[in-house]
């Protein structure tokens, strides 16, 4: 009885673990593909060329996993890719010089 | 005679685990991640963030993809990541002759003849890597009024801008702007400061 319990409870445990990177994956690589469409959209590459790039790779690295069956670690470089491209969304404007109304 | 077999087999498991472990950091393998790391390290050191952030930020995550195949043992896709961020720090490195800066005279806008070879390389760079253009930003110390130092500093970018042109890099991958006096490097207070204020800097524009 006490074995059945024990074997029920790692099978849980590792069906949860399984379930919550497969199923948060797959939402977190479409949120992160949304980020990176709207940096391409608005053009972010030119005022935030770190954070857009970064959002870039790491989506591709997230999808690349993600075909390994590898679903947390295509979470983590999901939410990373999101994290960037929701900063290169963030970012101010590209700064403009005083020179420019000066000169006109 | 079962125990016995039982702390074999777990004394066998154990030495293996160990031995295992200590394989898989070390090899050559390791030593080719080990080596790019080391040489993105000494690109980020000379500025490759701050001068070529897109090829930075590239090298950076195909330098973590690459670790992540190789613990887990998937030779090829280690090698073609590894080999991805390589070219990005070659390429990082390379483009670092797009960031330089170039002094100028009180008060004047003709470029030494020392900046020559520097703007040379410049152009040979551009024209090597046609996913990039080029902001020629034109700047002054804080002598003279605002408007004199906006027109200084845009003589400065277009004197630059014209040498580039004639070392062959198609206009339309140049583009100028001025600061006049409103983005120093250093403090006007000095003629130290001063000097390192009178300067031309560029700014890599991604395509």
């Amino acid at each position: 009885m006490r074995k059945v319990l024990i074997g029920i409870l790692v099978v849980a445990f590792a069906a949860t673990m399984f379930g919550c990177c497969f199923m948060d994956a797959k939402r977190a690589i479409a949120d992160a593909q949304a980020a990176v469409d709207q940096t391409k959209a608005k053009g972010t590459i030119t005022c935030a060329p770190y954070e857009t790039a970064s959002a870039t790779a790491y989506l591709g690295g997230a999808k690349e996993v993600w075909g390994d069956k590898d679903w947390c670690k295509a979470l983590e470089w999901a939410n990373k890719s999101k994290k960037m491209g929701d900063a290169a969304l963030a970012a101010p404007p590209c700064a403009v010089s005083p020179c420019l109304s000066m000169m006109d | 005679m079962k125990g016995r077999i039982i702390v074999a087999v777990v004394a066998f498991a154990a030495v293996a685990l160990l031995v295992g472990c200590g394989a898989v950091t070390s090899g050559p393998s390791y030593d080719a991640l080990n080596a790019a790391k080391a040489d993105f390290e000494k690109a980020t050191a000379l500025g490759m963030k701050q001068c070529t952030p897109v090829e930075y930020a590239i090298a950076e995550a195909e330098l973590e993809f690459a670790e992540h195949h190789l613990n887990e043992l998937k030779i090829d896709r280690f090698r073609e990541h590894l080999a991805k961020a390589n070219e990005m720090i070659a390429e990082g490195v390379d483009k670092l002759k797009l960031c330089k800066v170039i002094y100028f005279d009180f008060d004047k806008y003709a470029i030494k003849p020392v900046y020559y070879p520097v703007l040379y390389h410049m152009a040979d760079t551009m024209l090597r890597y046609s996913d990039v253009n080029v902001e020629i930003q034109g700047h002054t110390c804080d002598i003279g009024t605002e408007k004199y130092n906006c027109w200084l500093g845009q003589k400065r970018a277009d004197a630059v801008k014209e040498t580039l042109v004639i070392y062959e890099v198609p206009e339309s991958r140049l583009s100028t702007v001025s600061w006049g006096e409103y983005m120093p490097a250093e403090s006007n207070a000095t003629e130290a400061g001063r000097m390192k204020n009178r300067r031309v800097e560029f700014d890599i524009i991604y395509k």
